[in-house]
């Protein structure tokens, strides 16, 4: 092989490498890890009675700050044990709590809709979090589990807690 | 067992999609031998109803008893649980599909 040749494949490698580093570094902000609810909203949203407004303006509340609410406002936790129930941080809570009510607020002002949709939300009780590739998994057979369905490794927690 | 992984191309080393019922592709595994196949998503541009349509089409024509993905919405965990599909959310740092055969130690990605 010349060693133009070598040459060709080293820069060939390295810029793979550029782009791999660059897309997942620079470009792409890290995900959401998921919070646990424990009920899900009944309902999609509420309209203000006597609504004439305009029908394409609302505020979109996440499954999280509802439950944030519901667990702090509604069923007066105290946020320690209320971050301990959605499986998020203390201050994580915090900053979701605070952005909700800042939407309850704007929607009670404004007189606009809430609609309680989207976030990374999962509902259940049973659900399994690996310890060694940090993968999360339900159980919906109630099988005995004997390690992660991903690695197979066995150091395994269940996440959050029943109220 | 038959695995669902949402792509954005049809390829060993593609990029995990973020969404589930709207990604251009699935990655459709099954566990034990490790055979898998690329299938075209067609609900992924449909106007509504795209996480009941996915569901019903992965867990009816194609078998499909799990489901990956980095995040699940709330229609289709209500399905799962319904039908007793497991839910698998994936590791956060995991972006590419042959990360994920690598973790998963899949026999014939042995060049990993």
């Amino acid at each position: 092989m010349s060693l133009d040749k070598i040459l060709d494949a080293l820069v060939c490698v390295l810029n793979k490498c550029s782009i791999y580093l660059c897309r997942n570094k620079f470009d792409m902000p890290r995900p959401r890890l998921a919070t646990v609810v424990q009920k899900p909203p009944r309902i999609k949203g509420f309209t203000p009675v006597g609504f004439y407004g305009d029908a394409t303006k609302s505020i979109v509340m996440n499954i999280e700050e509802y439950e944030a609410i519901r667990l702090l406002d509604y069923e007066h936790l105290s946020q320690l044990k209320a971050a301990e129930c959605m499986n998020v941080s203390r201050p994580t809570l915090t900053r979701i709590y605070e952005r909700a009510r800042l939407k309850i607020a704007t929607a009670l002002t404004e007189v606009l809709p809430v609609i309680i949709e989207g976030g990374t939300a999962l509902f259940s009780e049973q659900w399994i979090t690996c310890l060694k590739c940090e993968g999360v998994f339900n159980n919906p057979t109630k099988a005995e589990i004997n390690g992660c369905v991903i690695c197979g490794h066995s150091d395994l927690t269940t996440m959050g807690g029943e109220q | 067992m038959i695995a669902a992984i949402p792509v954005e191309s049809a390829s060993e080393n593609a990029a995990i999609s973020m969404r589930f019922a709207r990604s251009g592709f699935f990655c459709i595994l099954n566990r034990a031998t490790g055979d898998m196949q690329f299938v075209e998503n067609e609900f992924a541009s449909s106007k509504q109803g795209a996480g009941k349509g996915v569901f019903n089409w992965l867990t009816g024509e194609l078998g499909v008893t799990q489901f990956m993905g980095h995040e699940l919405g709330m229609k289709l965990q209500h399905l799962a649980t319904e039908k007793k599909v497991q839910l698998i959310i994936l590791p956060t740092n995991l972006t590419a599909l042959s990360g994920l055969f690598g973790l998963m130690k899949l026999q014939r990605i042995s060049y990993l």
